[in-house]
């Protein structure tokens, strides 16, 4: 979707605010249960994080920027809850008005937590998968981007790199399709490519001649050049349909 | 050392406290009836506080560094399959999807970002910096990478090329350094100690020991 999320070469947002080598630290623990709850829906196989990162993608903008990083993770898991069926919005509601500010108290028993937290991830299916099919383009082969968003849906092809020419640097094995998973549409493994772009492609002919940008593009994203992906000869690319997404 | 988080928020709509206070109560709320259908444990939070806080760091990005300086066969191991490579310096491989390394040089400088969401090698790293996951840099380092590094104090001259790595699928990538003169005689241990967590984002440099 065309969100606030696809922030490459936006411009305005000034300065960064930058000290070297700051520890990243969570300060409150509300941050720490936004981690903690989605990693547990995730290992549940209540969600994928295709999903989750669809569901940040659709926080109302004006609220995006404002909630901050693990805020936008907190809205992701109470959407999810809903979503899935885990609790509907009254529920949450009702739970809210019983506590008040009254940290919850609970009888489940203590677990032992794993060293890293990411080991989560060994009991999620993950997203490599071994499909006996080519990849269709090979290093140093000019390919370009699709020149609109695929779809309404989730999708991870940047609004910066779109309709634009580039160079394959790397090939990578099969991933499962975001745009696919994210809507419960399957996993429709496909090739990932490392995708260099010069930067006068991207933004211009005024552009530092001595800087490139790689981005990862998923195979439907790209097609030969040279060629007219419009309309004569149609970029083949089944886009996620639409009843679906309005849905997920 | 700074505790804020730069990407949160500076006061749109509510001030910091009252929207940290919202945000407690909604994820206290949550939290119980989660715990309540038994997705989670009452001590998870804490233990993730704990982990994120104490456990974990760049230290494993910083072998994987330090040994691709001492030993040129692992740099190439790395080179052609570093999600396995990297199991050799005691790095879990299978929390890691895929990774892929980008080599600095002489002339050529990488940096890595993440436009869209804010993806960054955890197992590796740890927890990403607040900076990274700024609106101000996922917007700006794909467009004016020079200049960005400027500010961050890195000056990148200008013909040295400067690759930007936009982490929009699930690789991931960590950048190796430019291994800083004077240190042949260190030890590779010694070697992990110079690695800075910003010289494998790519957005400065190792000092040389000796000098700060």
């Amino acid at each position: 979707m065309e969100g606030i999320h696809d922030m490459g070469g936006f411009e305005g947002y000034g300065a960064l605010d930058f000290s070297p080598n700051e520890k990243p630290h969570v300060d409150h623990r509300w941050q720490a249960l936004a981690g903690a709850a989605m990693f547990a829906l995730l290992r549940s196989g209540r969600t994928n994080i295709d999903a989750h990162r669809h569901r940040i993608e659709r926080i109302d903008p004006t609220r995006y920027l404002p909630i901050g990083y693990w805020g936008r993770w907190l809205a992701a898991v109470e959407v999810a809850m809903v979503d899935q069926g885990i609790a509907d919005g009254e529920e949450i509601e009702a739970e809210l008005r019983r506590q008040g500010h009254e940290p919850p108290q609970s009888a489940a028993p203590p677990r032992l937590h794993p060293v890293v937290a990411l080991e989560t991830r060994d009991n999620a299916p993950g997203f490599l998968r071994t499909v006996d099919r080519t990849p269709r383009f090979v290093v140093g082969e000019t390919v370009t981007t699709l020149p609109d968003p695929p779809h309404h849906g989730h999708h991870r092809l940047p609004r910066y790199c779109r309709g634009r020419q580039g160079v394959v640097a790397r090939v990578y094995p099969t991933f499962t399709f975001p745009d696919a998973v994210a809507h419960d549409e399957g996993e429709r493994p496909v090739h990932v490519y490392a995708v260099r772009f010069e930067a006068t492609e991207l933004w211009g002919q005024d552009a530092d001649p001595a800087q490139h940008c790689h981005l990862d593009l998923f195979e439907p994203y790209l097609s030969p050049v040279p060629s007219d992906p419009r309309p004569d000869n149609p970029v083949p690319y089944n886009p996620v349909p639409d009843a679906n997404i309005e849905s997920s | 050392m700074s505790h804020h988080h730069h990407d949160e928020p500076h006061g749109h709509h509510l001030h910091g406290s009252e929207l940290a206070d919202a945000q407690t109560i909604r994820a206290q709320a949550l939290e119980a009836v989660l715990i309540d259908k038994g997705i989670m444990t009452s001590t998870e939070v804490d233990n993730y506080i704990e982990t994120w806080n104490e456990r974990i760091g760049p230290l494993e990005g910083a072998k994987v560094v330090a040994r691709a300086w001492a030993d040129a066969d692992f740099r190439a191991r790395l080179a052609d399959d570093a999600t396995n490579a990297v199991g050799e310096v005691g790095v879990n491989p299978g929390r890691l999807e895929h990774l892929e390394v980008v080599m600095n040089e002489p002339g050529v400088h990488n940096v890595v970002c993440c436009s869209l969401c804010s993806c960054y090698p955890w197992t590796l790293l740890g927890l990403p910096p607040g900076w990274y996951k700024s609106p101000e840099y996922r917007s700006r380092i794909v467009r004016e990478p020079r200049a960005v590094l400027a500010e961050m104090g890195l000056d990148v001259e200008d013909r040295t090329t400067i690759k930007v790595w936009d982490s929009s699928s699930e690789v991931r990538y960590l950048v190796i350094p430019e291994r800083p003169a004077g240190t042949d005689d260190l030890s590779e241990d010694e070697l992990v100690d110079l690695v800075t967590r910003d010289s494998m984002i790519g957005v400065a440099r190792i000092t040389p020991p000796g000098q700060s």
